[in-house]
């Protein structure tokens, strides 16, 4: 669960932020499971909607982003450049990503919601939340080959 | 590569899926500090919802306690209401509990005196009758005072009344005749009715000044004025006249002593009542607004009216058609009788023995406890799993009468519940003694089961209960108020209570599955409160079969207040609906 909440948040701190909030509400309602489905994915919902409820909460405090992502960088030849980048390189990035754009992502390619429902999860519209998934794709393709060229720098001077 | 990045989520979803980052430390102590808290809070809520409830309940029961001490008391003597027992009936116009008069009986007052003829008319016709002249007043006159319309139409209505009250009719053949009492000069007399006592003032005792005076012609002519006027003659020898004082004096010195009735003569009266006896009765209730002044002069064989006074300077009446006709009081034993009318014996507090036994429709209540119900340990899975059995409850009841019409019941009862519970599976835990037993949970509490046949359990295994059940008795105490109503030998008795019920046993039977056959083993349940508290309400009714012995049913709901267990997944709440069924001893 640690995981999820590391997705959804911004740092390690606001992770284990939502982890205990999220586990104080899992022993609060305990009873209210009613041994449908698997109590994991129960918990889970348990503390994405703990992630989501703090989100809403600093939603007016989320600075606007507003990012430069008319210049299509050029795809590397190179197909290692993914494979080279670590899972927590890529957690890194996913936690870097503008507060609208992570719940979308997240939501999206992580727990498999429809854009319909992340709409309402998020009181935006559809097309919004397209959007914003759309963005955060492209975001995290550049941030990769930026990384990428990073590597080749490296590479180069070492 | 370029494929690849274009499907950058299946690159993060398959990254990071995988990707097992341990949560630091000291997350869970952070987690375990704040359940806690949070425990800790809501023990204290529970707290202080309980302490509140007490407190509800204790300001209930010390409210019924002095309601009961200072309010519901027996009634005491109330002269008025002496006088009417003895008069037989209730025709004064005057409530005997409260004192007051009525408007309505004011106006049938009225309407009984209405176009009959006055006193003098009266008078006038008798003499008549005999033939003989009206003596001339020697008395002075009285000067009216100005009074207002009501007082008017009180006076009109009420002066000098019909034919009742000269319906001896023997005023003239007595007219000549003079009757004096003079029982002392114009001073007035203060009977100290104030204490709720009857006050008898007799003529020429001393300290009483009183003087009645009657004069016929002048009552005649002074047909409106406020003044009172009892007449009442025979044709022997007697004379009898009451000459009120004008209810402007009597009002005012009612207004002005307030326990006080005074009754004054102002008129020189020249017919003089001698050889009989008179007694001057005026009462006056304290504990009402109103007062009432009833005047009776009396002799044997003679009507006596009384003079009524209501609310200072409202009604003044004197009864003359029904009154007249029923306060007659025959001799003075009379008057003594009702002096010494029996003063109402004190309660005596009844106590009687009811024993009883009841069937019951036993019901429960389920909370899931925030902290421990959890998957397959909840309030849904006992709903599911459990069903109430056979209950019964037996008992002895004392009664004891606070007052004529509350009851305080107190008592033994003993409580016997059963639960079925469906077949399951049951797993084997740690326990203290560091084996492992069989865990066997429903809805009232926990127990422990250890097979006598087989190897003994590991943690982690498990066995298949085939069917089970739990009891669990109790003894009560109950502490009830109730209100009794009697029609003949039949009472109805509602009735509200409280009861601390104490845990005599709780035990489970379970028929475990096992490859040596169906076993059946008897555990203690564990996890049971010492005793929990319910509150009753219930409407009882008796049939009186003779003075000492009565049978009654009576249906009662018994809603628990507190839970029965502790410490368990699912708090439960033991409700009865018992029809109560016995037989009752006055002792």
């Amino acid at each position: 669960m640690y995981n999820v909440c590391l997705r959804f948040s911004r740092s390690g701190h606001e992770a284990e932020e939502i982890l205990q909030e999220g586990f104080i509400k899992v022993f609060s309602a305990l009873h209210q499971y009613r041994d449908e489905g698997s109590f994991e994915g129960w918990v889970r919902k348990i503390m994405v909607n703990t992630a989501l409820q703090r989100y809403r909460k600093r939603a007016s405090m989320h600075a606007v982003v507003s990012l430069d992502l008319t210049e299509e960088l050029p795809v590397p030849e190179e197909d290692d450049v993914v494979t080279r980048l670590t899972a927590k390189e890529l957690l890194g990035m996913v936690q870097e990503l503008p507060p609208a754009y992570r719940m979308v992502f997240n939501l999206y390619v992580f727990e498999g919601y429809q854009h319909k429902e992340i709409a309402s999860l998020l009181s935006i519209s559809e097309g919004t939340s397209k959007s914003n998934l759309h963005d955060a794709r492209r975001w995290l393709r550049d941030k990769i080959l930026r990384e990428g060229k990073i590597d080749n720098l490296k590479k180069l001077y070492s | 590569m370029k494929k690849n990045l274009q499907d950058i989520d299946k690159i993060f979803k398959d990254a990071l899926d995988e990707h097992l980052e341990p949560a630091p430390p000291g997350v869970w102590d952070t987690i375990n500090n704040d359940l806690d808290k949070k425990q800790a809070f809501h023990f204290k809520e529970k707290y202080f919802r309980l302490r509140r409830l007490a407190l509800a309940l204790l300001l209930f029961v010390f409210s019924g306690v002095a309601y009961l001490l200072y309010f519901v008391k027996p009634a005491k003597n109330n002269p008025v209401t002496q006088n009417h027992t003895v008069a037989g009936k209730n025709n004064t116009g005057t409530d005997a509990s409260s004192g007051s008069v009525t408007n309505k009986e004011t106006v049938a007052n009225k309407e009984t005196v209405a176009g009959k003829e006055v006193i003098a008319n009266k008078v006038a016709s008798s003499n008549n009758e005999n033939k003989t002249e009206p003596v001339v007043s020697d008395a002075p006159h009285v000067t009216e005072k100005p009074i207002n319309k009501k007082e008017n139409s009180a006076a009109d209505a009420n002066d000098l009344t019909g034919e009742n009250t000269l319906k001896t009719s023997t005023v003239a053949a007595n007219k000549k005749a003079s009757a004096k009492i003079n029982a002392a000069a114009n001073t007035q007399p203060d009977t100290h009715a104030s204490n709720n006592k009857l006050a008898v003032i007799e003529k020429g005792k001393a300290g009483n000044q009183f003087s009645i005076r009657a004069n016929s012609q002048q009552l005649a002519s002074e047909k409106n004025s406020k003044r009172k006027l009892i007449l009442q003659q025979n044709g022997a020898a007697s004379h009898q006249m009451i000459a009120a004082n004008t209810k402007d004096h009597i009002t005012k010195g009612l207004a002005k002593k307030g326990d006080h009735n005074y009754l004054q003569d102002n008129q020189n009266v020249n017919t003089t009542v001698s050889g009989v006896n008179r007694q001057l009765v005026t009462t006056n209730n304290k504990n009402s607004q109103a007062s009432l002044l009833g005047a009776y002069l009396y002799q044997p064989s003679l009507l006596i009216a009384p003079i009524e006074y209501a609310t200072p300077g409202d009604v003044t009446r004197i009864d003359g058609s029904g009154l007249l006709s029923e306060h007659i009081i025959q001799n003075d034993s009379l008057l003594k009788a009702l002096a010494a009318l029996p003063k109402k014996t004190p309660y005596r507090h009844a106590v009687s023995l009811m024993a009883f036994a009841s069937p019951n429709h036993s019901f429960t209540r389920l909370e899931n406890d925030d902290l421990l119900a959890g998957p397959g340990r909840n309030k849904n899975a006992a709903e599911r799993e459990e069903h109430q059995g056979a209950s019964y409850s037996a008992g002895i009841l004392i009664n004891y009468g606070l007052t004529k019409s509350i009851i305080l019941q107190s008592g033994v009862v003993f409580s016997s519940a059963k639960t079925i519970i469906s077949p399951k599976t049951i797993y084997a835990r740690p326990v203290n003694n560091g084996h492992a037993q069989y865990e066997f949970n429903c809805s009232s509490g926990y127990s422990y089961i250890t097979p006598k046949t087989g190897p003994s359990p590991a943690v982690g295994d498990s066995i298949k209960v085939m069917g089970s059940s739990s009891s669990i008795s109790y003894i009560g105490v109950p502490l009830s108020l109730n209100y009794v109503w009697q029609r003949g030998r039949f009472l109805l008795k509602p009735g509200i209570g409280l009861s601390v019920n104490f845990l005599t046993s709780g035990k489970s039977e379970t028929r475990l599955g096992s490859w040596a056959g169906n076993e059946k083993e008897t555990s203690v349940i564990a996890g049971l409160k010492t005793a929990y508290v319910d509150g009753s309400i219930g409407l009882g009714a008796e049939w009186m079969i003779n003075r000492k012995i009565s049978v009654g049913i009576r249906p009662l709901l018994r809603m628990a207040l507190s839970s029965i267990n502790k410490d368990t997944p699912v708090k439960m709440y033991q409700n009865y609906l018992s029809w109560e069924t016995g037989i009752k001893i006055n002792l």
